[in-house]
């Protein structure tokens, strides 16, 4: 009794420490994990070269709404523009007549999320607009939605459909298929459909157009696809009126009635994001850098991501190593409580980590095919009487044959991009392969298929928790959580009740 | 309501996996103990030391040079058994009887050209994955006629758990046509559960479901009553003794003539002993070793 005290009392404390590390860091830091795991810092850089003569410069800042949060910075400008807020957008506008060389730096911060909206399939095209909304079922410069072009095509997509689901589905789908065009040249609705050609700008107004002539209120929308880089490129979307909410639509990236999460959204509505006077020189970069929020640099023990970001060690690493114990730990769960068997406690882990690499799907047929091979080779190599370790030589050689013929197959098919690194997955499950071997020796190939199924079910199950987001940024932010997994792996390893299986194989014990 | 009044009748009553290995593998046995279940030749060594009745050993060979000189001994013999000394499962184990001169395994005839390649397989480690192994060639015991009166193929055998030298529970594994003359459980074999104060059989169990007759021959199996049960219990009992191992699974056979004799121990012997019995490890040590019933011996 008093040794089992003991190791509770021990087991207890090793989980109960770091949680409360955990919290203490949670409190002394102003952080937040479960947020997205990276803000963005945008940078606007304007350069204006000499002139002789007034100038005026005007874009957009962006406005937080529910799905971003924007924080301006301080504007470090000689020149402070003024804000003001135009059609429910926000501008802002330089005036000068400094004929000096100048630059714009306008720095903000952007937390973003995706949205994924659903369209209530129940809503009719009869339905009329309310009033407000009139304005945006007028044709414009680059919206001909009036030109005999378009409502031509918009009728005949709209054709016994009497949903806007199925009507914005139709027109949606016809603008994504059109070929891409990697041009920023503006293009309206009309050449759109004539070239069956077009970047964003084009395929977003085309869109638009379709909508409004059926009578369906629609609008662009503009704004920056952060990533960390400096760029140019501005991005335009479509935003379509249903219900009472103005839904997105990126038919250039196949974002149907969804925003992804480092979409900035600046204006609403056909405009330039520059406008500027003619009259000068002038060049702008749009400068982003991505920052890490899940940052808890207080009282950490060590602080990761803090390595990762000076070290330049590679992040995919260190997160491979730590979520092994936690792998590990849920394997040994499913062994000892569920009483699924699996080979061994690594493998499964190890395996989910392949699928990492190779894709889920790739990754069971690669899985599955080795084991395969492995089984059907075995029995005329026992039938022959090779000896153990050249048997399994052989199963070697079958296995790496088999890997290269798949790898060319999925290649083939498209399904395995090629610069996959597929080395790690394949040694892995190459080791799977002789584990599988083995066990075919030692208990027949019935018994080894059923340690294969389980296995495979206890890997999926693994990769989709390893694979979750939230749980890698925990476990990289909270590192100590391993000692906790320690403590866990303790009580485990004292738990003496039946595993859930053995209730059924043991059923029969009370049969009278 | 009743399948709740059973589920935890099996949790109050049945030693699983976690419980047999926390609780009665591990604080009964030590570690290094356990290769002198593991390897039969060790575990013959001590058998043959303290006197307890076991198959003969004809001789024993763990280099292929020494193949071809014992064999020359052994050859006289005119049924021999052939096993590696750390195979599991009866895997890599060779029967041979001996007609006019000519080898024969089962009805096929072998030259000893195939005996000497098989003898060299188990050497090789073709049966304990890779490490070298020892061959054992032993007596061949003839299962008694109570056994091939229900079925008359294969080799029936008891096993027997005893925990700190009181045999807990009894079950004899039958062969049937399913399980190719193996009596294993896992491969289609019966095990059936004894009464170990009369020796009386129990229904068998297949893997699936009980049952009161050989599902091959017919014969009744329920209620019939193990000859010299009390000597195979005795033995049991000597053998637990003259091993430093406190819970253990004792594998017996009764052959023809010489009656009792101990084929192996197991130092993890399976829980399906349950199963076969319809009595849960737990009530066991209750009913028979009243003294051990608080089984917290891990820590």
């Amino acid at each position: 009794m008093k040794g089992i005290t003991t190791s509770r009392i021990i087991a207890t404390s090793m989980i109960m420490i770091p949680l409360v590390l955990i919290i203490v860091r949670l409190w002394s830091n102003q952080h937040h994990v479960f947020e997205p795991g990276h803000q963005y810092d945008v940078n606007y850089q304007f350069e204006i070269g000499k002139s002789d003569d007034e100038y005026q410069i005007k874009t957009y800042l962006p406005l937080s709404n529910e799905r971003q949060r924007v924080s301006l910075k301080n504007q470090n400008n000689s020149n402070r523009g003024t804000i003001m807020i135009r059609n429910g957008n926000k501008v802002i506008e330089w005036k000068s007549s400094n004929s000096n060389e100048d630059s714009i730096d306008v720095n903000f911060e952007f937390i973003g999320e995706a949205r994924q909206y659903e369209i209530d399939p129940a809503i009719r095209l009869d339905e009329l607009p309310r009033e407000e909304l009139k304005s945006f079922l007028r044709p414009t410069e680059y919206i001909q939605s009036d030109d005999s072009i378009i409502i031509t095509k918009a009728q005949q997509l709209a054709s016994d459909k009497a949903t806007i689901k199925e009507i914005v589905g139709s027109f949606y789908e016809y603008v994504f298929n059109m070929p891409s065009a990697q041009t920023s040249a503006l293009t309206d609705a009309v050449t759109a459909l004539h070239l069956n050609r077009a970047s964003c700008n084009g395929k977003s107004r085309l869109l638009v157009a379709f909508c409004r002539s059926v009578g369906i209120p629609a609008r662009v929308a503009g704004g920056l696809i952060l990533e960390e880089t400096s760029k140019k490129t501005s991005h335009l979307w479509a935003e379509i009126s249903i219900g009472d909410h103005w839904v997105p639509f990126d038919a250039l990236n196949g974002h149907f009635a969804e925003i992804p999460a480092n979409y900035l959204e600046l204006y609403k509505g056909d405009q330039f994001l520059i406008t500027r006077s003619k009259n000068i020189a002038f060049d702008y970069t749009y400068v982003i850098d991505k920052t890490r929020i899940n940052h808890f640099p207080n009282f950490a023990l060590f602080d990761i991501w803090e390595i990762i970001d000076e070290a330049a060690i590679p992040a995919e690493m260190i997160k491979i190593l730590l979520l092994l114990p936690l792998g590990a730990f849920l394997v040994s769960v499913f062994n000892n409580i569920i009483g699924i068997k699996t080979y061994g406690l690594f493998l499964p882990v190890l395996i989910s980590f392949a699928f990492f690499n190779a894709g889920v799907i790739p990754g069971v047929i690669l899985f599955s095919v080795m084991i395969a091979v492995v089984a059907a080779i075995n029995y005329p190599l026992e039938k022959g009487g090779i000896q153990y370790n050249s048997k399994i030589a052989i199963m070697l050689i079958a296995v790496v044959v088999t890997a290269l013929a798949v790898i060319n197959l999925l290649h083939k098919t498209q399904w395995l991009n090629a610069s996959i690194p597929l080395f790690f997955p394949i040694i892995i499950l190459t080791i799977v392969s002789e584990r599988f071997a083995r066990k075919t020796e030692e208990e027949g190939v019935g018994q080894a298929l059923n340690l294969y199924l389980s296995t495979l079910l206890v890997t999926l199950v693994i990769y989709y928790i390893l694979s979750a987001e939230t749980i890698q940024n925990f476990i990289m932010t909270f590192p100590e959580i391993i000692c906790s997994l320690a403590g866990l792996n303790i009580l485990l390893g004292k738990w003496i009740g039946l595993r859930v299986t053995e209730y059924y194989r043991f059923y029969k014990v009370t049969s009278k | 309501m009743k399948i709740i009044e059973r589920i935890r009748t099996v949790a109050n009553s049945v030693v699983g996996m976690n419980q047999r290995n926390l609780e009665l593998i591990y604080p009964n046995n030590h570690r290094e103990d356990y290769k002198l279940a593991d390897d039969k030749y060790l575990a013959k060594g001590i058998m043959e030391d303290n006197c307890i009745a076991c198959p003969k050993t004809f001789g024993t060979i763990d280099q292929i040079g020494r193949i071809a000189e014992v064999w020359e001994v052994v050859k006289e013999w005119n049924r021999l058994v052939i096993k590696p000394a750390k195979g599991a499962g009866g895997k890599g184990i060779l029967i041979l009887r001996k007609e006019n001169k000519q080898w024969f395994k089962g009805q096929t005839p072998i030259d000893e050209e195939q005996i000497f390649a098989h003898i060299a397989n188990i050497i090789f480690g073709i049966y304990s994955f890779g490490d070298s192994d020892r061959v054992l060639i032993e007596e061949y015991v003839q299962p008694h006629h109570f056994f091939t009166d229900i079925y008359p193929a294969g080799v029936p055998d008891f096993r027997i758990i005893l925990l700190k030298g009181i045999p807990l529970m009894a079950m004899l594994r039958l062969p049937t046509s399913a399980s190719d003359g193996k009596a294993n459980l896992h491969q289609g074999g019966l095990g059936i559960g004894i009464d170990i104060e009369t020796g009386m059989l129990k229904e068998a169990y297949d893997g699936k479901q009980h049952l009161k007759n050989h599902p091959d021959s017919g014969s009744v199996i329920t209620g019939k009553r193990v000859p010299f049960w009390s000597r195979v219990m005795e033995l049991s009992i000597e053998t637990a003794a003259c091993f430093p191992l406190d819970y253990l699974g004792v594998d017996l056979v009764i052959d023809q003539v010489k009656g009792p004799m101990i084929m192996e121990v197991n130092v993890r012997p399976g829980l399906a002993i349950q199963i076969a019995n319809k009595q849960g490890l737990k009530e066991a040590i209750v009913e028979y070793a009243p003294q051990f019933t608080n089984l917290q011996y891990a820590s």
